[in-house]
């Protein structure tokens, strides 16, 4: 009776196997549609978690594209690509950028974008995706538009980065602004990759640097009171990614009314957004009209140079007499020689 | 003989169990609101004085909610898991969630301003930007800024002078005193109470504090850190 039963069951069992064979055979499962590799973004030590863009995830094929189109002057009409403005050597910033109505800018950096909540000096833009998009204008790239799709088409590999990275089929078939967003998505995509987290700074705070005695007295000085920088550059990012009037003007005109521009609130006149120091050295001039060319005239403003309004932040009334941080000739050499540890030598390196 | 007790022992500890469960666990929301003679808080407005007779407005409002615990009617203690928690008078809304609370009736809060010595460690919370912003230097101590407001006043020399009142390091934190209340904690239930801070006591009592005479900027001064701090034990109360 047993060994009947147990007939019967490997009977079943073969007739199930051979069935699903016979399945596998018969229907061949459908090719998997083309779907982008994703890509996890590199979190250092003590950074805040970096913003999340659900309609733009990170990919491989995203940052490639991304990547060479950064660098491609396929973009423009007149040979400008995004590393004119944006040179790695400067901590992927410039000189001066003045634009066709006169306005000088200093060109912010691309450093650790990822973790900001909002971009360029005044805060106009809040997400990153849509950055570079102006860039498009004349003032930039005058982009002729069907150059850009008479390019782009006929390039060896951007229609298969295009495809693999946002399941674009023909490029050609999309429309100017979709074609556009694409770019700028895939350009943000690779500007989020740009992380500068290894500065001799970096390194001492790890144990694989020694500071120099004034690069130590200097950095005594940025995260004391006696500088003060730390409130508004705060570590690690070296910026709070908030707006603040650090007192360059009593009186404030044209692009100098910075983030009221924006919010059209008269209480936000003359308030910027902290840049960030990370690579300070390279990323010169300074301020957001790029006033002062050096990191000492930078320093002796605030120790001397800081001027009154309605809208200057609170915390720069800190002596009685606002203008005075009273550092020493020496002291402001060794807060200039902390800043240059900020430096990442491997990020400013092509 | 022995299995009949060993029956005894588990039905006892099965009933026993159980009664701790149908006792149950609530959960209390305190949402905070600031406010000046019991007005909300308006940001950026010059129209507040102090008992100083500082005339003034706040631009910024930040600080931390720790260690809080509730007693019972009977006066025992029921310390919550809450960690360190920001708040900020330009958040939308300062809800703080006190999670798994036994069921009952608590008669007392009782919280820091700010954190203990074992939470107040640089980067010891979790690098979110606030926590980054309100971090206190390692040259100064280390660990968090426990409270900042800030804002501007009518200064003799300048009629929109700036004030920066911090504090941080431990010898400054806050002990809020208790706080009355009738909060009555069901199972599964959320219990929702405001909890209110009047901004212009943290100038007022033990110690009037003036911005003028008093320092208009208190990070690292010890002696001023520790009036604003004895200012903050009586700044809330449930409404």
């Amino acid at each position: 009776m047993k060994s009947r039963q147990n007939i019967l069951g490997i009977g079943l069992v073969v007739l199930m196997v051979a069935m699903g064979f016979s399945t596998c055979k018969t229907d061949p499962p459908l090719p998997e549609p083309e779907r982008p590799t994703p890509y996890k973004l590199r979190q250092p030590a003590y950074f805040p978690p970096p913003r999340v863009y659900e309609n733009n995830p990170l990919s491989v094929e995203g940052i490639s594209l991304g990547s060479q189109l950064y660098r491609d002057p396929i973009l423009s009409s007149n040979g400008m690509t995004c590393t004119s403005c944006h040179v790695q050597e400067k901590s992927f910033s410039a000189p001066l950028h003045i634009s066709p109505n006169g306005t000088r800018t200093s060109v912010p950096v691309h450093v650790n974008l990822a973790f900001k909540s909002f971009y360029n000096w005044n805060g106009s833009i809040k997400i990153m995706d849509t950055l570079c998009k102006g860039d498009f204008e004349p003032e930039f790239f005058n982009t002729k538009e069907e150059d850009l799709y008479k390019r782009l088409a006929a390039h060896p590999t951007y229609p298969g980065l295009f495809r693999k990275a946002f399941g674009v089929q023909d490029i050609r078939k999309l429309s100017y602004d979709s074609l556009k967003t694409y770019i700028a998505f895939a350009i943000s995509q690779y500007m989020r990759t740009l992380i500068s987290d290894q500065s001799y700074f970096d390194q001492y705070k790890a144990g694989k640097y020694r500071l120099t005695f004034d690069e130590a007295e200097g950095m005594k000085i940025f995260f004391s009171e006696k500088g003060d920088c730390f409130h508004c550059h705060v570590a690690m990012l070296f910026t709070d990614g908030q707006f603040h009037n650090n007192g360059l003007e009593s009186q404030h005109t044209g692009a100098g009314k910075g983030r009221e521009l924006v919010t059209q609130n008269p209480k936000d006149r003359g308030l910027f957004l902290t840049p960030t120091l990370r690579n300070i050295e390279k990323s010169g001039p300074y301020m957001h009209d790029g006033r002062y060319s050096t990191l000492e005239e930078v320093v002796e403003f605030y120790n001397s140079g800081v001027k009154a309004s309605s809208t200057l932040d609170p915390i720069m009334y800190k002596r009685p007499d606002l203008s005075r941080l009273g550092l020493t000739d020496t002291e402001k050499k060794q807060l200039v020689a902390f800043l240059k540890t900020l430096t990442d030598e491997k990020f400013v390196t092509p | 003989m022995k299995a009949i007790s060993l029956f005894s022992v588990v039905m006892l500890a099965v009933l026993g169990f159980g009664c701790n469960a149908d006792k149950g666990k609530g959960e209390i929301i305190l949402e905070i609101k600031h406010t000046i003679s019991g007005q909300p808080l308006t940001l950026n407005e010059m129209k507040y004085t102090n008992l100083a007779g500082n005339l003034y407005s706040v631009s910024k409002l930040q600080y931390y909610i720790s260690n809080v615990v509730l007693v019972h009617e009977d006066g025992h203690e029921e310390p919550t898991s809450l960690a360190p928690t920001y708040i900020s008078a330009t958040n939308l809304t300062n809800d703080v969630f006190l999670k798994v609370i036994p069921s009952g009736t608590y008669t007392q809060i009782k919280f820091l301003i700010g954190m203990d010595s074992n939470t107040n460690k640089s980067f010891g919370l979790p690098s979110n930007p606030e926590n980054l912003e309100m971090g206190w230097p390692d040259m100064m101590g280390g660990g968090y800024h426990f409270f900042k407001l800030e804002g501007n006043f009518k200064h003799p020399n300048d009629s929109n002078h700036g004030f920066a009142v911090h504090t941080g390091t431990n010898p400054a934190l806050t002990t809020h005193a208790p706080v009355a209340c009738q909060i009555k904690v069901e199972k599964d239930a959320n219990t929702r109470v405001v909890l209110e801070m009047d901004v212009n006591s943290w100038f007022e009592s033990p110690h009037t504090f003036d911005l003028i005479n008093d320092g208009f900027y208190t990070m690292g001064i010890a002696p001023l850190m520790r009036k604003i701090a004895d200012n903050g034990q009586n700044v809330f109360r449930i409404k």
